[in-house]
């Protein structure tokens, strides 16, 4: 069934995935030099994907005048509990102002002010000054779609509802660019380029509750394992405490924002105890993320949460009027599951978030492989252990930014290679076998399982034992996967693209279960009931994944460099980089 | 009938299948366009407030009877304009005014006017003024309303003659 | 015609009550031939038109419709729902609910089921100069300023294309810019940061903008984010008058 020979394309700069981080890479490409070729490869709708666009809080940066490049540094190192890679750190929270004010000035975003003109800032978790921009509850929505515009203005050619399948080489190793597919046609092309920017956007939708948008299962991290590049943390992936419960509906697992918390929702059990009291009796419900989705997570499975898997969220103490002048995005999202927050409790869960792990990459997004770049939140590093509420947005448009000064420059000297054939038709071969296959399993049954494994082992509570059986399973799963038979037609099945996102899943989760067997600690995301303390003497060190020479991951570990803030709060250096 | 009132009695019937078939026409591309529940006959569950869809058809309404009384008119222009050429000819021609067929067209003419009129003041509002959408529904019903009360208050005047 | 059904619960989530399950009869328009048009489902409360699109691709796989953030935020499960554009991950399913109509929106060409082609969308955006171009008579616009309050109106559009399937203008005239084109220059004219202002006024002035407009307010009764695209042309014809 795949077409032979593929259709080949040519281009400079190929970009693939066009939230936050892909997008502000072409437009800086373009205005490093606009006679670049740059091609945006993206899996959905472009700049209408992913989950830069479902940012509702906002965007991470000092600009207050009390607040400092210190402060924040400070606030991302101590949330990421030092495990950040501290330059990465650093670079993010330098860059973010100048990003807020390109994106102002430049791109045209209308962040909300104040009365007397100044950008207003509002007040998020763990951070020492009020300092994320933001646009109402939609602040995604609205720089998402001001890159978008802009990227028409720069005229890129984009491959809409193309995704990227493999990455290429020469025969002597040489990136020479990527196979793509196109969802709606079905046709696959060889996509030639002198540079690769991956920012596909990670991965946290292989667990049973899950927020993220549905292309992200970690198809670039995949294609980035696949190539032999080492990533880091990838045992750290972040659970948001306020999921929506809405029964067998997809709606669950959907963000409710983090400011209810803010402003003084309680959490109970089915028996109506307040548990934080227990788990944090001075922060309470306003305590950290991870400290939040435990305690919740513990009264689940320890058969205190409700019938359906939940706690109860309740805030309907401030009075329906105030809740719905300041939620009333969350007050209609309730709503519509037949659940109402302005008049009693909702019922919520842990869901799967973000990913703090990734590709090892450094301040200009560079990988071991020539003419490789990662950005966003593929790559690794920056959070730590832990991400701070609006350093998220922030990543993706600061690094995404990078890459595209960085893609430009390399562009210049680097030249176009042909690709291995073998490697071509191996990667169309694969892509195109579930359409072959006449009879065999359906995809979603096993996604379903590889949620289930996920959620049940490898989730906001692990051990040894959970581990060790997610390893088994997922080691199955993987085996199922060449007997998944799709029925219909090459044009615009989603079934037949779920059967590859899953491949790219299951690649992703075992990264994830062996980083987590590794660290044998407690620590921000990650916490073992087995090892339940966090250990700096033997554990500021980030747990390193590649794969290795039998195809399974190999997995070493690495001293945590202190280049410029030491726990216990030493400041090494801080001078502007 | 006279050669001139056979003459009027068909410009008056292109008129009606013209007019005809442009309703037609509309009404058919509205439904194809976007309701196909209706064209399946389907009765709908979700959206039952369908008032929402009661400025589509009041757009339907508005073209076809702009056309209904732009046709008319053109032809209207011509009977009384046989004034100028001959008064026994407009006499002639407009006897036919007075058969019970034609006050019947001009209720349902009559009708349209008052539509016309009035949907167009309506809209005319919405340009000068922000006016919301539902307030925009509440104006058409109120068009609707008066429509058929002035219409049918002045059919039974129109009527009343050939009806006793 | 053949009947798919699905009453068996087998979704990805586990529910440990048990909910009561609606029995809803879906007939979604198939482009292949031969597809099966007719579905039963079994859903538990509460659901939205998206789970019903969901269980159907469990009983024929090869279901063809889209959807990606789940939360109005993408814009890219817009349907029709009993011939009304709206969003699939927001419209509930009643628990009375017994049928349900889907079919592909209107005034775009079918790729496959539920998946069309937006591209005369994307080239009528296109065609206002959507983006903004630095240069205007203010450099920011504090809160409460007349022009931002004008601006943030036509914000927060997703660009799901359900005004553009409501809208009767757009389905036989083939050259007008359609009412989510219009808004997203309006929300650039209005803002006085913007130095491109008389260009996009020209574009909405002249032939395809903002004179096609009826009034018929279809866009404004589609759009599942509440904005007023109708209100944003009328403004645009105001000024566009004046310019
Ligand atoms: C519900 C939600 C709320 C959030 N709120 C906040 C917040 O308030 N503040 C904050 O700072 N952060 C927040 N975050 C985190 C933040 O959104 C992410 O950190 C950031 O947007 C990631 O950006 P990205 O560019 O790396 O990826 P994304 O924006 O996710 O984009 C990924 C892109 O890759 C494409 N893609 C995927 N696979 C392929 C493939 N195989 N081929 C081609 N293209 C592909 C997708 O189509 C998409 O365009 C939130 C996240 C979620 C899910
Ligand atoms: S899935 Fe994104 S808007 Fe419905």
């Amino acid at each position: 069934m795949p077409e032979w020979p593929p259709e080949w394309l040519e281009t400079d700069i190929a970009i693939v995935g066009s939230g936050g981080a892909g997008l502000m890479c072409a437009l800086h490409a373009a205005t490093a030099d606009p006679e670049l070729k740059i091609t945006i490869v993206s899996k959905g709708a472009v700049g209408r994907s992913g989950c830069t666009r479902m940012v509702q809080g906002g965007f991470n940066a000092a600009l207050g005048a009390e607040d400092s490049l210190e402060a924040h540094f400070r606030d991302t190192i101590e949330g990421g509990q030092y495990l950040n890679d501290q330059e990465l750190a650093w670079t993010l929270v330098c860059d973010a102002p100048g990003v807020i004010d390109e994106l102002e000035t430049r791109f045209g975003c209308l962040f909300d002010r104040t009365e007397g003109g100044a950008i207003d800032l509002k007040p998020f978790g763990g951070q020492s000054f009020d300092r994320t921009v933001h646009r109402a509850d939609q602040t995604g929505l609205e720089i998402m779609g001001r890159l978008r515009d802009q990227v028409l203005r720069i005229g890129a050619h984009e491959l809409e509802d193309w995704r990227a399948l493999d990455l290429l080489f020469d025969v002597h190793g040489e990136l020479s660019g990527l196979t793509v597919l196109d969802t709606q046609s079905g046709h696959a092309a060889v996509l030639l380029a002198r540079a690769v920017v991956i920012a596909t956007g990670g991965s946290a939708t292989m667990y049973r509750i899950a927020a993220p948008a549905r292309e992200k299962t970690g198809d670039g991290m995949a294609m980035c394992y696949r190539a032999g590049l080492p990533f880091r943390d990838m045992e750290m992936l972040q659970f948001h405490p306020t999921g929506l419960v809405a029964g067998d509906s997809a709606l669950t697992g959907s963000v409710l924002e983090e400011g209810l918390r803010g402003a003084g929702a309680h959490l109970y059990n089915r028996f109506g105890e307040r548990y934080m009291e227990r788990a944090d009796p001075i922060r309470l419900e306003r305590s950290t993320r991870d400290v939040v989705a435990r305690a919740s997570y513990t009264e689940i499975v320890e058969g205190r949460g409700t019938p359906s898997g939940g706690v109860l969220l309740d805030i309907s103490h401030l009075g329906a009027d105030e809740i719905r002048r300041r939620f009333s995005g969350m007050a209609a999202r309730t709503l519509l599951v037949g659940a109402d927050l302005t008049t009693g409790p909702v019922e919520v869960s842990p869901t799967a978030h973000f990913h703090m792990g990734g590709v090892v990459i450094d301040q200009d997004c560079v990988t071991e492989i020539d003419g490789l770049l990662v950005a966003g939140e593929d790559a690794g590093g920056t959070h730590g252990a832990n991400r701070l509420g609006g350093n998220g947005v922030a990543e993706s448009t600061v690094y995404g930014a990078r890459a595209g000064d960085t893609a430009a420059a390399l562009v210049r000297d680097r030249a176009l290679y042909l690709p291995d054939d073998r490697l071509v038709a191996d990667s169309l071969d694969q892509a195109y076998a579930p359409l072959r296959r006449s009879t065999g399993l359906t995809p979603f049954e096993l996604t379903d399982r590889l949620k289930h494994v996920m959620w049940t082992h490898c989730g906001v509570v692990r051990s040894r034992g959970g581990l060790l059986q997610a390893r088994e399973e997922l080691s199955d799963l993987a085996s199922q996967l060449t007997r998944i038979a799709v029925p219909g037609p090459k044009e615009a099945n989603p079934a037949w693209q779920q059967s590859l996102d899953l491949a790219s899943q299951i690649t992703v989760a075992r990264l994830i279960v062996e980083s987590a067997l590794e660290r044998e600690e407690s620590r921000g995301a990650h916490f073992r009931s087995d090892h339940p303390e966090r250990d700096d003497d033997r554990w500021l060190r980030a747990v390193i994944a590649e794969r290795g020479p039998d195809g399974n991951p190999s997995i070493g570990t690495r001293d945590v460099e202190f280049t410029r803030l030491a726990p216990g709060g030493r400041a090494v250096a801080c001078e502007t980089a | 009938m006279s050669a001139l009132q056979t003459a009027f009695a068909a410009a008056l019937s292109v008129i009606l299948v013209l007019l005809t078939a442009f309703t037609t026409f509309t009404v058919r591309s509205a439904i194809v366009a976007r309701d196909s529940a209706a064209r399946t006959g389907w009765i709908s569950r979700i959206g039952r407030a369908s008032d929402r869809d009661t400025q589509r058809w009041a757009f339907v309404a508005h073209r076809t009877t702009g056309v209904a009384v732009f046709a008319f008119l053109l032809l209207h222009v011509l009977d009384v304009g046989l004034y100028a050429i001959s008064p026994s000819w407009f006499d002639d021609v407009h006897t036919l005014y007075s058969t019970a067929a034609l006050r019947v067209f001009e209720c349902f003419l009559l009708y349209a006017i008052l539509f016309h009129t009035l949907n167009g003041l309506r809209l005319i509002a919405l340009d000068l003024v922000d006016i919301r959408n539902a307030t925009a529904r509440h104006l058409l019903s109120l068009c609707i309303v008066v429509t058929l009360l002035l219409g049918t208050a002045a059919a039974v005047v129109i009527l009343w003659p050939v009806a006793t | 015609m053949a009947v798919l059904e699905r009453s068996r619960r087998q979704t990805n989530i586990e529910t440990a009550g048990d909910a009561p399950a609606t029995t809803v009869r879906l007939t979604i328009a198939r482009s292949d031939a031969g597809a099966v048009r007719e579905f039963r489902v079994a859903l538990t409360q509460p659901a939205v038109v998206l789970d019903a699109l969901l269980a159907g691709q469990r009983l024929d796989p090869s279901l063809g419709f889209r959807y990606s953030c789940r939360v109005a935020m993408c814009g890219t499960c817009a349907v029709r729902v009993n011939g009304r554009p709206t969003l699939a991950c927001q419209q509930p399913i009643t628990p009375d609910t017994d049928e349900l109509l889907l079919e592909p929106l209107a005034g775009f060409a079918v790729v496959r089921d539920l998946v069309v082609d937006t591209s005369p969308f994307w080239n009528a955006w296109r065609r206002v100069v959507p983006w903004f171009m630095p240069g205007g008579p203010r450099e920011a616009l504090p809160a409460g300023d007349a022009s931002r309050a004008e601006v943030e109106r036509g914000l927060d559009c997703i660009a799901c294309g359900a005004c553009w399937s409501a809208c009767d203008v757009v389905v036989t005239n083939a050259g007008y810019l359609g009412p989510a084109a219009l808004n997203r220059a309006l929300t650039l004219v209005a803002d006085e940061r913007d130095g491109a202002r008389a260009e996009r006024l020209r574009v909405a002035g002249q032939q395809g903008g903002v004179t096609h407009c009826h009034s018929i307010l279809g866009c404004t009764a589609a759009c599942p984010k509440g904005l007023d695209p109708s209100a944003s042309i009328r403004r645009l014809r105001r000024w566009s008058l004046v310019a």
